[in-house]
């Protein structure tokens, strides 16, 4: 064995409590890291097991937009495709069904609060969870000429000429139907029966590939579908126009694909042929886009994130260990050189350690991640899987081995340089403090790259985001600089009373934690990890949500009634009991005709789209005018007066302050809009006046104002006669109401209000009110952060362990000092108190860096997110969540107390003799 | 004239492994007020273990420890013996053993603070100006020579105002006209402020400056000198040790 080697054993030996609760901080570390990252394993072993699921026995399908009916010569094109054995024309519509008496109806889906994180919140918490259930899903009426069933037939037969239909196991378990049940389909006001002949297997569809699907073929109709429907019931196309009341155009073609059928040449064939009005989706395209989906990647991200943060946790811990045994062993360091041990081999010494760690963290990271895996995976509550897979082992020995080695380096370095005359005289080395102001001025400069980053310098928007991206990790960099002298600053701040509060001699306090600058570093940057991403998680994620949250513009009540009331129903919509005010409104969301929110350039954002939001209002009437006018809008540009009055001469619109933000528009300026129904004209709007709508997003998607495009660039206000005629809109009919009752109401009162006319809507109506919108979005909000803070929680966990290193070490380091104290009248509780406030010192030293690190952080995430992300074009103020900040610090000075009371026990319980003799070696 | 210490057939055994040590077998000792008594003997011959006893930092196996006729220290509880030390004694150490990251200032502060007190008004001044430290107040110990850390030792141990100081060894690291001055200081201290003071040496020239001699030679008091200077002194202590002329 050579000497490194017996050198590194002997280490172990003298001092296995270090050794086993630093590999115990690795294991937990490299464990956290197969835990999360197995996540991104099993949804990469299951994406094509579920993209197949999904596509059935077509290997490909082109969906179409409405109104751009397949010609039939397209058709006889696609059949005559080699590589395309047959075309089924699909016509799909939302409908409502009920089954035999006793059963609910199956309906459209009305989108409750919750819901809307279904499509675009689902990118706030990107891990897709917010699908919803089967028995949730909108049934879906489905022609088709198919000969054979899309998916396996688990019960009676497949359509034939006689009229029935054939419906998915999950609706028919849902409706408890079977074959032979009469189900009675409601199309509008009309309900007619069909008999069910047969069940076939329902198509798996989770909201991700729902997204997916939408992503790829432009989102062409909600109501109709734009792939595969869940919750099918499949009926001739003759059958169809029966229960409809007239004929539908196809929106789908479901392409039966040749065995080996060349997928490229296929999409050469026809994916520009099909533009604008259709486009090809094969399950190959399904995969990819699958693998590279928000969710995919929000999951791949969080197995990387999920790495870094564990393998920075693991770097400190291991650091201050290191550093730990170099400082401890200075003098035997020094003999080894004394005796012929080169500098390679002392500097060896400290890096097999290192690698030893790593070992052991590794192998016990994997044993303990997979123990985990197993267990959530018989909790059937937990959905887990529990795949060990490459990835896992792969990253987990990344964060174990890198980590290591990088913690090593340092120590290694200072252990080689060890002065052999001054340490074996017992003279000091030169004080780390010599290097404060460097560090303290480094820090700084580090530090205030972000800013001037994202406010100072004059950079276009791409090169401030990718500098600003970059200068994130400057900023940590910046602020593990500032460590030292943060250290200083505690320990002259908070030393003092924390001395007052544990009656102990304040000097005593003040030098503690510098006494070894580099195992309070480490122990402090370790915690810090933890601590500052999680401060940085809460402050990011409350700041982002402001702007989601309605403002005081937002109407009392809306409700959305997309199959229309007429004009003459008002009246007693106005008489319901409780009801002070109802006013109609209109609502239309054509595309821009031109890209002025600069989409195509800067990348889609909530705020980049293609298309805004009309709402049509009687300029002069309750919506808008008058002393309490039902949207109270705070104009920003312009004033209500002159806007309004604007909005009377027609083809004036109110815009939001994003909107011209985005656009660079202003009043009196206007922009191009594409009436949906005359998709070849332009009409052009001139800007009215400009106000801020905080919290529209969610107004707009709860109220069901998003009627045919899933995302808006805007929400605008225009007069409800312009929309009529440039939109051609129905005068008779009225398809949004605003409400206002005689007193405060919640959205369940307003639903219950409704009650008597919902029959009249087929119970289709979307109900938004502020309250709702506000207490779901804050309570998903903190759901969705608690899942994300969870792995920077657990790291806190873990590198508390690293305290208890630090607070042993520097016990031992001063047991000659602690004997000395007890000489001279220091009592055994003195002694105790003074090893706790250690400890609290650290704690204290790590929140004051974390809240500094994870406020910066934040603001500097908040203010780039403007640039780079689906955010993009928001300009939120920081929010920070103060009550859930103080848990956490408080939290985490509980941890540092906790892992310093058995140091502190055990050095309580100590002969003051033994510490006067035996711990003089150790200085 | 009540004695400051008594200490009456003091035994203390320890173990060692699986032997049994007797370091201490049957010691008597009687300081008187203002008496700087020097207690000399080989590696071994137990004089550190009796003044370890002395300061309650361990317990004897036997005998009574008797401070200004008071209750016996070795009876003492472990709070009781803290705030003895605390407040009734003053130690010093052969290796300073001052706080490295406390000042001058601090470290002669120190039994105090423990204490919960603070100094009266110019006694930190007075005695560091005693100590010729007046200018190094605010020094950290690594600032300062061997002679004036000791110095600072010997503050630390005075500043409680104890009637009595127990010192280990205390030239033991320090050069021989160094060693000189800072047991001058304790001579002098001894009368100025009437200070009854034990130290454990085993250099003649240390043990010169007490008022007598006591050798140790397998934990009992062999003998008891008093000459004059430090040549004397040797001479007389080996003859001690070698068994002529032993005055017990």
């Amino acid at each position: 064995m050579g000497v490194v080697a017996r050198l590194s054993l002997a280490e172990v030996r003298q001092r296995p409590g270090r050794l086993v609760v630093t590999a115990l901080a690795v294991v937990a570390s490299a464990a956290a890291v197969v835990w999360v990252v197995s996540g991104y394993d099993a949804l990469s072993e299951s994406m094509d097991e579920v993209g197949e699921a999904y596509h059935g026995r077509y290997g490909a399908w082109i969906s179409v937009e409405e109104g751009g009916a397949p010609a039939p010569k397209l058709l006889e094109l696609l059949r005559a495709d080699p590589a395309i054995t047959r075309v089924d024309a699909v016509q799909q519509l939302q409908v409502v069904v009920s089954g035999p008496a006793g059963t609910e109806p199956a309906g459209p889906w009305t989108p409750t609060v919750g819901d809307a994180y279904g499509g675009e919140g689902a990118y706030m918490d990107g891990d897709g969870s917010a699908d919803r259930h089967d028995h949730e899903r909108p049934p879906v009426l489905v022609g088709t000429d198919a000969p054979e069933p899309p998916r396996a037939l688990v019960a009676g037969r497949w359509l034939g000429d006689a009229p029935g239909a054939v419906i998915s196991d999950h609706l028919a378990e849902r409706l408890g139907a079977d074959v032979g049940t009469t189900l009675q389909v409601k199309v509008d006001q009309d309900e007619l029966p069909v008999e069910v002949v047969g069940v076939v297997k329902e198509v798996i569809a989770s909201t991700v590939i729902g997204e997916t699907v939408s992503d790829l073929t432009g989102a062409r109709d909600p109501r109709r579908g734009d792939g595969p429907a869940a919750g099918a019931v499949y009926v001739r196309p003759a059958e169809l126009e029966r229960l409809v009341g007239h004929a539908l155009h196809t929106n789908l073609l479901c392409l039966e694909l040749r065995h080996g059928a060349d997928l490229a040449g296929l999409h050469a064939r026809w994916s520009e042929r099909l533009k604008p009005a259709a486009s090809l989706l094969s399950l190959a395209d399904l995969k990819t886009a699958l693998s590279e989906s928000a969710s995919t990647k929000a999951t791949r991200n969080q197995a990387y994130a999920a790495t870094a943060v564990s393998l920075l946790a693991a770097l400190f811990i291991i650091f201050a260990a290191l550093s730990m045994g170099v400082t401890e062993r200075a003098r035997e360091l020094a003999v080894l050189r004394a005796v012929g041990i080169s500098r390679r081999q002392t500097a060896g010494l400290i890096l097999a350690e290192a690698l030893g760690l790593a070992g052991v963290g590794w192998l016990g990271g994997l044993a303990a991640g997979w123990l985990l895996l197993l267990v959530a995976a018989s909790d059937a509550a937990v959905a887990h899987h529990a795949s060990l897979g490459p990835a896992a082992v792969a990253l987990s020995g990344v964060c174990a081995f890198v980590g290591s080695l990088a913690a090593a380096v340092l120590p290694a370095w200072h252990a080689s340089q060890v002065d052999v005359v001054q340490t074996l005289a017992g003279r000091r080395a030169v004080s780390a403090w010599r290097w404060l102001p460097h560090s303290v001025v480094l820090g700084l400069a580090l530090v205030s790259l972000t800013p001037l980053i994202l406010r100072v310098l004059p950079l276009e928007d791409g090169l401030r985001a990718a500098l600003a991206g970059a200068s994130l990790i400057t900023l940590c960099l910046g602020f593990l600089c500032l460590c030292p002298g943060l250290i200083w600053l505690v320990e002259r701040v908070c030393g003092p009373a924390l001395a007052a509060l544990l009656g102990l001699p304040a000097p005593l306090l003040r030098a503690q934690l510098s006494a070894n600058l580099a195992r309070t570093v480490g122990t402090c940057t370790a915690l810090t990890v933890g601590l500052g991403l999680f401060i940085t998680i809460q402050v990011w994620g409350y700041s982002m949500l402001g702007p989601f949250l309605p403002g005081r513009w937002t109407p009392p009540g809306l409700v959305s009634i997309p199959t229309c009331i007429a004009v003459q129903e008002l009246p007693d919509y106005a008489a319901l009991p409780g009801v002070e005010r109802v006013v109609p409104l209109l609502v239309e969301q054509p595309r821009l005709a031109d890209d002025v929110t600069d989409m195509q350039q800067k990348g889609e954002s909530v705020v980049r789209q293609n298309n805004v939001i009309l709402l049509g209002c009687d300029p002069s009437g309750p919506a808008l005018a008058g002393e309490h006018p039902l949207f109270a809008l705070d104009f920003v540009q312009g004033s209500r007066e002159e806007a309004l009055a604007k909005l009377l001469q027609g083809r004036h619109v109110i815009v939001p302050d994003h909107f011209v933000r985005e656009t660079g528009l202003g009043i009196g300026e206007t922009f191009r809009l594409i009436p949906p129904t005359s998709p070849t004209v332009t009409v052009e709007y001139t800007i009215a006046g400009v106000v801020a709508l905080p919290g529209w997003h969610f107004v707009t998607k709860n109220a069901g104002l998003r009627r045919r495009l899933p995302r808006a660039a805007a929400l605008t206000f225009t007069s409800a006669e312009d929309l009529r005629r440039d939109f051609g809109l129905d005068p008779t009919r009225i398809d949004l109401l605003g409400f206002e009752l005689a007193h405060p109401f919640t959205e369940r009162e307003l639903r219950d209000t409704l009650e008597p006319l919902a029959e009249r809507a087929n119970g289709n109506l979307s109900i938004m009110t502020p309250s709702a919108i506000d207490d779901s979005l804050r309570t998903r909000t903190d759901a969705i952060l608690w899942g994300v803070s969870q792995l920077p929680l657990i790291t806190l966990l873990v590198t508390s362990l690293g305290v208890i290193n630090a607070i042993v070490a520097s016990i031992r380091a001063r047991r000659w000092e602690l004997g000395v104290l007890r000489a001279i009248g220091v009592t055994r509780g003195g002694l105790v108190r003074l090893v706790l406030a250690e400890a609290l010192l650290v704690g204290a030293v790590a929140c004051a860096l974390s809240l500094s690190l994870g406020l910066s952080a934040s603001w500097a995430g908040v203010s780039l997110a403007q640039f780079i992300s689906f955010f993009g074009g928001l300009a939120p103020p920081i929010v920070i969540p103060w009550a859930k900040i103080l848990a956490c610090t408080g939290g985490t000075l509980l941890l540092c107390l906790v892992a310093g009371v058995w140091p502190a026990i055990q050095i309580g319980r100590s002969d003051t003799l033994e510490l006067l003799q035996a711990g003089r070696g150790s200085r | 004239m009540n004695a400051v210490l008594e200490v009456q057939g003091l035994h203390k055994q320890f173990k060692q492994g699986e032997r049994t040590i007797a370091a201490l077998q049957g010691v008597d000792l009687t300081l008187a007020p203002g008496e700087l008594v020097a207690v000399m003997g080989a590696s071994g011959s137990g004089k550190s273990t009796l003044l370890h006893c002395v300061a309650a930092l361990t317990q004897p196996t036997a005998g009574q420890i008797r401070f200004q006729g008071g209750k016996d220290v070795a009876s003492l509880t472990d709070a009781e013996a803290t705030r003895f030390r605390r407040d009734e004694i003053g130690l010093v150490f052969q290796a300073f053993n001052l706080l490295p990251t406390l000042t001058v200032d601090e470290n002669v502060q120190l039994p105090l603070l423990a204490a919960g007190r603070a100094p009266a008004a110019g006694q930190v001044d007075a005695l560091l100006q005693r100590l010729g430290l007046g200018e190094r107040r605010g020094h950290r110990p690594d600032a300062l020579s061997g002679g004036e850390q000791q110095r600072v030792a010997i503050g630390r141990a005075l500043i409680t105002e104890p009637a009595l100081i127990l010192a280990d060894e205390p030239t033991g690291s320090l050069d021989s006209v160094t060693g000189a001055s800072i047991m001058k200081l304790l001579s002098e201290l001894c009368r100025e402020q009437q200070k009854t003071v034990l130290v454990v040496t085993h250099e003649a020239a240390v043990a010169q400056w007490a008022d007598r001699v006591v050798v140790f030679k397998d934990g009992r008091n062999l003998a008891e000198l008093r000459e004059e200077s430090a040549e004397a002194l040797s001479v007389a202590y080996q003859r001690a040790v070698a068994g002529e002329g032993a005055t017990p």
